[in-house]
């Protein structure tokens, strides 16, 4: 019909020009007055939408969950993992720690498929103990050293033939039930990660004193809220479990930042998946026991939280939950310095020395949450003790947390060497 | 605060909102059949504590008080006004008009942000 017609119109004689000019500019005025107002009103739209799942709907799942973890057959078996695991532990120059970090994995509840222990060319025996822990560990060795954890890991990651891979660092240790209550959270289809609960293996030097109540405060009191809304800042590379084909279409851990699972959580969220947090499946790292790697460990922190917000600022702010959170900790982060360091001692001096009891200000909603916690898991006068040293990691973290952003963003010396932090 | 960062400011009264607004987001769960017992037991966890944690603070406020006795007025008078301007007599009054103006200032800013992307990506610019 449109053929005939339009080869009547060819055929036929022509309409004059100029009246049919003018109407055909009517009618281009119109189309693009409308396509303007749809360009306009589309965004407009689309922020109702967003504001709408950010506050009713952020992240409903309408695929069928499916269990992941299948009961034994046979009594006295371990319960096994449908699709299988992997455990990756990339190491360098572990000796002291690695046989504790295999041997809590060989104590699983749960049947690990794998389990492959990166040797990053160390210099020490950390291969030979990695092998003397049992037949079933397989140990790889690069040609050469990877440089950096990302790199060890996705060394590693080309031998992964199971569903799920699980990354752990060599100086961590695993509560013998810690996948067992981590792996049920892929049940749901949309679950991409799933990060376990951090707490120092070693409570004792005043560094560690003041990490033991800043995870307390970070894994108990605001992970549990992002987890609410399906939106973990970090899932924490000392600790994670992935889908492997997702970890893949990612291109493994990243290496343009310092910060891979920071930058990997990220972008998980990119292809619109979700991050869980298990509270329930603890893990035991050994933290930095002096300010020496104390420094090494922040400066890669907040390096690496710096250099994950220049990569996926346009990513965040798309991300309902997550842009918030991260405007708020970067507002906090920056602004602290200025009230730690400048604004607070200049009212002590010049206005009223009660001004030095605002370092103290937000005292309750540290200490009431972390004592709750601690309480109950029977570690009440620990963690009270522990309080003063964290007032003294918080100005340690702000130094850090400046000097980070004023190297990347500022002074341009971002930093691209990954240290190991103890 | 966050491991590694350093403060709770308005990040603290940011997830205070997010507490708040759990359970009205369970309630829209609910009537699609989403939500659980569970959920609703982790909800009323979560505003047992920031009830806790308020209480303490106001009454840290009334230990600082009783600590500094007549001091304290002439502090919390000198506060407010380098605070807001004398827009508040109340210390804990103007800290918390200026943390609130500054978390309404940074979202206002991220929606802002989001907007300009989306109208740049709306007409073709990356």
């Amino acid at each position: 019909m449109s053929t005939i017609e339009s080869q009547s119109s060819s055929i036929g004689p022509k309409a004059p020009a100029q009246p049919a000019s003018r109407s055909e500019k009517v009618r281009d005025g119109i189309r693009r007055s409308s396509q303007f107002v749809e360009t306009i009103a589309e965004p407009a739209v689309r922020v109702g939408k967003e504001i709408k799942s950010m506050l009713l709907d952020p992240a409903p799942v309408k695929q069928t969950p499916r269990s992941v973890v299948a009961p034994s057959i046979r009594p006295g078996d371990k319960p096994r993992l449908l699709g299988g695991l992997t455990v990756l532990i990339p190491a360098y120059n572990e000796g002291k720690y690695v046989a504790d970090t295999i041997r809590s994995v060989q104590r699983q509840s749960v049947h690990i498929d794998h389990v492959i222990v990166i040797d990053d060319c160390s210099t020490d025996n950390t291969g030979d103990i990695a092998r003397a822990c049992g037949k079933e560990i397989v140990v790889v060795r690069p040609p050469k050293n990877c440089g950096s954890k990302a790199t060890a890991l996705n060394y590693a990651l080309d031998y992964v033939s199971t569903e799920y891979t699980l990354a752990i660092d060599a100086d961590t240790t695993l509560a013998d039930d810690a996948i067992e209550k981590l792996m049920p959270h892929f049940d749901q289809p949309k679950t991409a990660a799933v990060c376990g609960m951090v707490l120092p293996r070693f409570v004792s030097t005043m560094w560690e004193r003041g990490r033991y109540i800043e995870y307390l405060y970070a894994f108990l009191f605001y992970k549990p809220i992002q987890d609410y809304y399906e939106r973990p800042l970090i899932a924490s590379g000392c600790f994670s479990a992935y889908k492997t084909d997702i970890l893949r279409q990612l291109g493994g851990w990243n290496t343009r930042t310092v910060g891979e699972d920071m930058d990997l959580t990220w972008s998980v969220y990119r292809l619109g998946l979700s991050v869980r947090f298990s509270p329930e499946a603890m893990c035991y790292p050994v933290e930095p026991n002096n300010f020496h790697f104390m420094s090494k460990q922040l400066e890669r922190w907040c390096a690496g939280f710096a250099q994950c917000i220049k990569v996926h600022w346009k990513d965040i702010v798309g991300t309902s939950v997550l842009r918030s959170m991260v405007a708020t900790a970067l507002w906090d982060a920056v602004v602290s310095v200025f009230a730690l360091f400048i604004l607070l001692p200049l009212l002590a001096i010049f206005v009223h020395p009660a001004f030095l009891l605002g370092y103290f200000l937000d005292l309750p909603t540290i200490v009431v949450p972390v004592l709750i916690y601690a309480a109950k898991r029977g570690e009440f006068f620990k963690a009270l003790s522990s309080i003063p040293a964290f007032w003294v990691l918080r100005f340690v973290n702000t130094w850090f947390v400046t000097r980070a952003f004023w190297n990347e963003f500022i002074g341009k010396r971002s930093i691209k060497v990954f240290e190991k932090g103890h | 605060m966050f491991a590694g960062l350093p403060a709770t400011g308005i990040g603290g009264i940011f997830y205070m909102g997010l507490v708040f607004f759990m359970p009205f987001k369970e309630l829209w769960r609910a009537m699609k059949g989403e939500s659980s017992m569970e959920r609703w037991m982790f909800i009323a966890s979560r505003w047992g504590l920031f009830a806790i944690v308020i209480a303490m603070m106001w009454l840290q406020g009334a230990i600082m008080k009783w600590a500094m006795g007549a001091d304290m007025s002439k502090f919390m008078a000198a506060g407010a006004s380098a605070a807001t301007g004398n827009k508040t007599s109340s210390l804990a009054g103007a800290t918390l008009y200026l943390a609130l103006l500054s978390l309404v200032g940074v979202m206002s800013l991220v929606y802002l942000t989001r907007f300009v992307i989306m109208i740049r990506s709306a007409l073709g610019h990356r």
